[in-house]
């Protein structure tokens, strides 16, 4: 089942001389329960994918459909409001809001919707991510790896069609670094999650169902994730 | 250039709009400070050419000094001019004797006293020597006479040792030619009996022991007093007056300095507006360095030492002020130009300074200018240094790791589910916003609380000065008083001539009343009694009332009774009776103070040279309704008597001591009215017509308050623009700083109403904040102001309501905007952009 299909997606910076193609023609789709890696060097366009994905960048052309919405095509409000039910974002820096403690970050998405935190989902991820005795900390209390610890469960906590993270570890360390992906991967697992995960890691790109390689806004490669073809 | 400064351009330059704000805060205070100085100097301008049109242009005046010894005078080294005069005497004129002025005064004026002395011609020319001679105005409509320039004036001019003598001494006979007609506004007292005239003075044709009077100027007036004192000795002059209304002006009053208040005035809110300049600057440098604080580390991190970083912050400070002091200098100058062109416009100020050209002059002095330059300065680095010394404490390793500089806890973000329940999350995450930094929220909180309290407590003042004072005049129920005054004027001369003034065209209904004073210690009322006891000043503990004996004529008694419910019959039996109007002030309420009723005797004292006579005067009716122009008192009730009653009290003892009498009336035509009142107020020849046109007064009070209104209005409205872009330059940043924070909550899905909501809540949370701290503050002040205007007791406090509610309409207006303007460049912003940029 489709959860994810992306039609002919361009994105372009600049006019004329100065235009650049951030994403040229990229056309791919995932799976419910997918878990994709999306790889490339610094400034592929790998970052404007996952953020056009996610809804907080438009496309110049092209559409993106999550659970069957074309998502482009509605309003901001509803973008808004889609944003928060169905995806589920997370930074390589956190972007947690810092006058919110660690239970008020996590229920932000569900707050906004005006709905009641069902207190065993909340119970169930804080427990998942180790937060247990955190909930009343705020961002500035927390190690790295505990505050995008945070950015999970914030990403998650509404159960959302698909969850996107953009280099999730790339500030942590390798230990913080293989907490964080056991994490993402026990709930793509237990939940069946889609998540799709932008990284440089190999490590990490490898232990994803599928590697998507972005390279000058092109798809290059796209395949279920081998070892060897990676070397 | 340096490449610091080049920095710290560039960082100007990258943040405009919050530059061009602080600069303009800068000019607005800059301009506030001048202006208010401009006022105060210009205010005293006026009152000193005031003074110098009412009493001359001089500082010192030496009577009676011998002509051999004004070298003592002219010659010190800190006379500046001097001026000479000399009473001639006076000579009868040949008018009828009942007029009030029987005699013309000539003194003798030299070039310099004509110059300097109050003496402006009507028609012809000064006279040029001792055969000329200038005559006051009134000359010939008040007596008759017909005098013309160049008529000759034949005087017996002799000396009177007492005022009241009729027959003159030392007289000589002179035959001047009359040059020129005088304006006598200033030069002729309305109740002397002389028309003044002058001639000029040669002093050489004097003899050296001949006395003159000598004015003087001073070169340094502060050194007035040592000069005086020589002068007087050399010249032997013991006769000294001075120029007190001019001298206190210049601020060298020989007694009590009347500048004083003037000038604490203007101290008072030249302190407010350097308190709120102090906010405005400091908070832009402030935010300035604090947005820069990485910059600093890392210009730390290669070897810039904290020195050259203070500079940076100095020099950014010295810019914004090059730009914003002289654009200050130049609005303040035009807007009291502005301003004083418009007063000008309604010339009231004439009517109060008694002047022919009361305008007020822009006047600018090397002091004003320089002491706002350097409360300006100094305002500016007061506001940098502290911002320039926590740039300065920046360590390289801060920076870079770029802790917050808020401190933020869990126990001060704390919020109540009362908060969560009333206004969601949205509400949760601006009250959190709003704890977070108290510091920088509070000068914006305190920009607001400042316009707050200012308006409310001016707008009081308006209110109780003016609109609570216009009211008791506008249900004042005349339109007209006058009143007879003058030496020797027999009681029908005074009546005579208010008959005639309640008679000319326009005139409506007319009231004519005289009275006497007298005093009641029995038949009183408990409630007068309590007042009186608690009242009482002195130790005495006799309680006594005053009793105003009024008399009123036939026709209007008659009226005046039927209101009453008397039959007028109830008067003419003889003795001494009348309607007792039992009602007075207590405090805010009313009392009766006497405890009789109709057909008994109150018993009165009158106190006359000769005795003291007690009246026993029979009340035919007591009542609660005053006649006209008699309004309720607090010192005194009234007893309205007819003109039979009033012959019977006069007859017990002529000496009994009864006021002038004293005409009140209603106009059916104002205008008309008006212009034959000051006719024959011009033309009487019997005493001096005294009235009072209230419709005028009116008319000037108005316009006196539309002038302080627009002063304080204005007033106002720049402090408040100095705090709005205070309260601008602190959301804005607030907002750009949590560009990154805004971006994350639409990512996870907050939606553009959701957004503005939140906006919304934090301009409320400010404005209740700025409300709740100012609000009482504003009223406290607005009570003293009412205590200090003597409204207690007067009019009874009132809440400015409308004051209150524009406040707090304002208030929510200006945060909201404010926030939607900052909110709207971050709306459009991509959220992706947001979220990877370097915030700080």
């Amino acid at each position: 089942m489709k959860i994810l299909q992306v039609d002919h997606l361009s994105k372009s910076y600049g006019t004329g001389e100065a235009k650049v193609m951030a994403l040229d023609d990229v056309s791919f789709s995932v799976d419910k329960g997918e878990f994709v890696a999306i790889i490339g060097p610094s400034g592929s366009g790998k970052s404007t994918l996952l953020h056009i994905l996610g809804g907080v960048d438009k496309p110049t052309s092209g559409n993106v459909y999550i659970d069957g919405v074309d998502i482009y095509s509605l309003n901001e409000s509803k973008l808004a409001i889609f944003r928060r039910r169905q995806i589920g974002l997370i930074y390589q820096f956190y972007n947690l809001i810092p006058v919110l403690n660690v239970s008020e970050n996590i229920t932000l998405p569900l707050e906004l919707d005006g709905q009641m935190t069902p207190k065993t989902r909340l119970n169930e991820i804080v427990k998942t991510l180790g937060l247990s005795d955190r909930l009343k900390h705020l961002p500035n209390e927390l190690s790295g790896g505990q505050q995008q610890r945070v950015s999970i469960g914030r990403a998650l906590i509404n159960n959302p069609a698909i969850v996107l993270a953009d280099e999730p570890t790339g500030n942590l360390d390798s230990t913080n670094s293989k907490e964080i992906m056991e994490l993402l991967k026990a709930s793509n697992k237990k939940y069946n999650q889609t998540l799709i995960v932008i990284t440089h890691d190999e490590n990490i790109a490898l232990q994803a169902d599928r590697i998507i390689s972005i390279h000058d806004g092109k798809i290059q490669m796209n395949e279920v994730a081998s070892c060897e073809r990676l070397i | 250039m340096n490449v610091l400064s080049k920095l710290t351009k560039r960082h100007l330059k990258l943040n405009k709009k919050r530059t061009i704000v602080s600069i303009i805060g800068i000019a607005l205070s800059t301009a506030l400070i001048f202006a208010v100085s401009i006022s105060v100097l210009s205010f005293r301008d006026l009152a000193m050419r005031a003074a110098i049109d009412s009493s001359g242009n001089f500082e010192a005046k030496f009577a009676d000094v011998q002509l051999a010894n004004t070298k003592y005078i002219e010659d010190n080294s800190n006379t500046k001019e001097v001026m000479y005069s000399k009473t001639l005497g006076i000579s009868k004129l040949n008018v009828d004797a009942k007029a009030s002025k029987q005699y013309i005064e000539v003194t003798a004026y030299d070039g310099k006293a004509f110059e300097n002395y109050p003496c402006a011609l009507k028609e012809g020319t000064l006279p040029k020597d001792s055969s000329e001679i200038v005559i006051s105005e009134n000359i010939n409509p008040k007596t008759g006479l017909n005098y013309k320039v160049g008529d000759k004036l034949t005087l017996n001019i002799g000396t009177r040792d007492n005022a009241q003598d009729t027959t003159l001494s030392n007289v000589t006979k002179k035959i001047y030619t009359i040059t020129g007609i005088l304006k006598a506004d200033y030069t002729e007292r309305s109740y002397s009996d002389t028309f003044s005239a002058f001639t000029y003075l040669d002093k050489s044709g004097l003899n050296t022991t001949d006395t003159v009077t000598v004015g003087v100027t001073f070169k340094n007036l502060a050194a007035m007093k040592t000069s005086v004192n020589e002068m007087s000795t050399g010249a032997n002059a013991k006769n000294i007056a001075y120029n007190n209304t001019l001298l206190t002006w210049s601020g060298y009053s020989s007694h009590d300095n009347a500048n004083t208040f003037l000038y604490a005035i203007a101290a008072v809110v030249i302190a407010l507006i350097i308190i709120g300049s102090v906010a405005v600057i400091y908070n832009a440098f402030a935010i300035s360095v604090n947005e820069r604080k990485k910059q600093f580390g890392i210009l730390a991190s290669v070897g810039a030492t904290s020195k050259q970083i203070k500079k940076m912050v100095f020099q950014e400070s010295a810019i914004m002020g090059a730009i914003g002091i002289p654009l200050g200098l130049v609005i303040g100058y035009l807007g009291m130009f502005v301003t004083f062109s418009l007063i000008n416009g309604f010339y009231f100020f004439g009517e109060s300074f008694n002047m022919q050209n009361a305008n007020f002059n822009v006047i600018i002095s090397p002091i004003i200018l320089t002491i706002t330059l350097v409360i300006l300065i100094v305002t500016i680095l007061i506001s940098a240094y502290i911002p320039a010394k926590r740039a300065a404490k920046v360590t390289p390793l801060e920076a870079i790791r770029l802790t917050n500089d808020i401190k933020m806890s869990r126990k001060k973000l704390r919020t109540s589910r009362l908060t969560q329940k009333l206004f969601g999350i949205e509400g949760i995450i601006a009250l959190k916003n709003l704890k977070r930094n108290r510091k920088r929220y509070r000068t914006t909180i305190f920009s607001l609380f400042i316009s707050i309290v200012l308006f409310i407590s001016f707008s009081t003042i308006i209110l109780y000065a003016f609109d609570l004072s216009d009211q008791q005049l506008g249900t004042s129920d005349y339109d007209f008083a006058f009143s007879v005054g003058g030496n020797g004027l027999s009681e029908a001369d005074q009546l005579d001539v208010i008959n005639k003034a309640v008679k000319l065209e326009g005139a409506g209904e007319y009231w004519i009343y005289r009275s006497v004073d007298a005093e009641a210690t029995t038949g009183l009322s408990n409630d007068y009694k309590a007042k009186f006891k608690k009242s009482a000043s002195s130790t005495n503990t006799d309680i006594s009332l005053n009793v105003s004996i009024v008399e009123m004529q036939d026709e209007a008694f008659a009226n005046y009774a039927k209101e009453v419910g008397v039959d007028t019959n109830a008067f003419s039996k003889g003795g001494i009776s009348g309607i007792l109007v039992n009602k007075m002030i207590n405090g805010n309420s009313f009392i009766k103070p006497v405890d009789l009723t109709a057909n008994s005797d109150l018993n009165l004292e009158i106190i006359s040279d000769k005795q003291t006579n007690n009246i026993k005067l029979q009340l035919a009716a007591v009542t609660d309704k005053a006649p006209v122009a008699y309004g309720y008192s607090r010192e005194q009730v009234y007893v309205i008597v007819p003109k039979s009653s009033m012959k019977n009290l006069l007859a017990v003892d002529n000496k009994i001591d009864i006021s002038g009498y004293m005409g009140y009336l209603k106009a059916t035509d104002s205008a008309t009215y008006a212009a034959k009142i000051e006719d024959l107020k011009k033309a009487n020849t019997v005493g001096t017509l005294y009235y009072t046109d209230v419709k005028a007064m009116i008319k000037s009070m108005q316009a006196i308050k539309l002038f302080m209104s627009i002063f304080l209005y204005g007033f106002i409205v720049i402090i408040t623009l100095i705090g709005v872009t205070n309260v601008f330059n602190t959301i804005n940043t607030n907002i750009q700083l949590r560009r990154k924070e805004f971006a994350m909550l639409k990512s996870v899905g907050l939606t553009p109403k959701g957004f503005n909501k939140m906006l919304y809540y934090e301009s409320i949370f400010y404005g209740l904040k700025a409300l709740l701290y100012g609000l009482p503050v504003g009223i406290g002040l607005s009570y003293l102001m009412y205590y200090i205007f003597g409204g207690v007791g007067v009019f009874s406090f009132v809440l400015p309501w409308n004051s209150i509610i524009i406040c707090i309409v304002a208030v929510f207006f200006i945060v909201y905007m404010t926030m939607l303007y900052a909110g709207s460049k971050i709306k459009k912003e991509n959220i992706m952009d947001a979220l990877v940029s370097d915030i700080i």
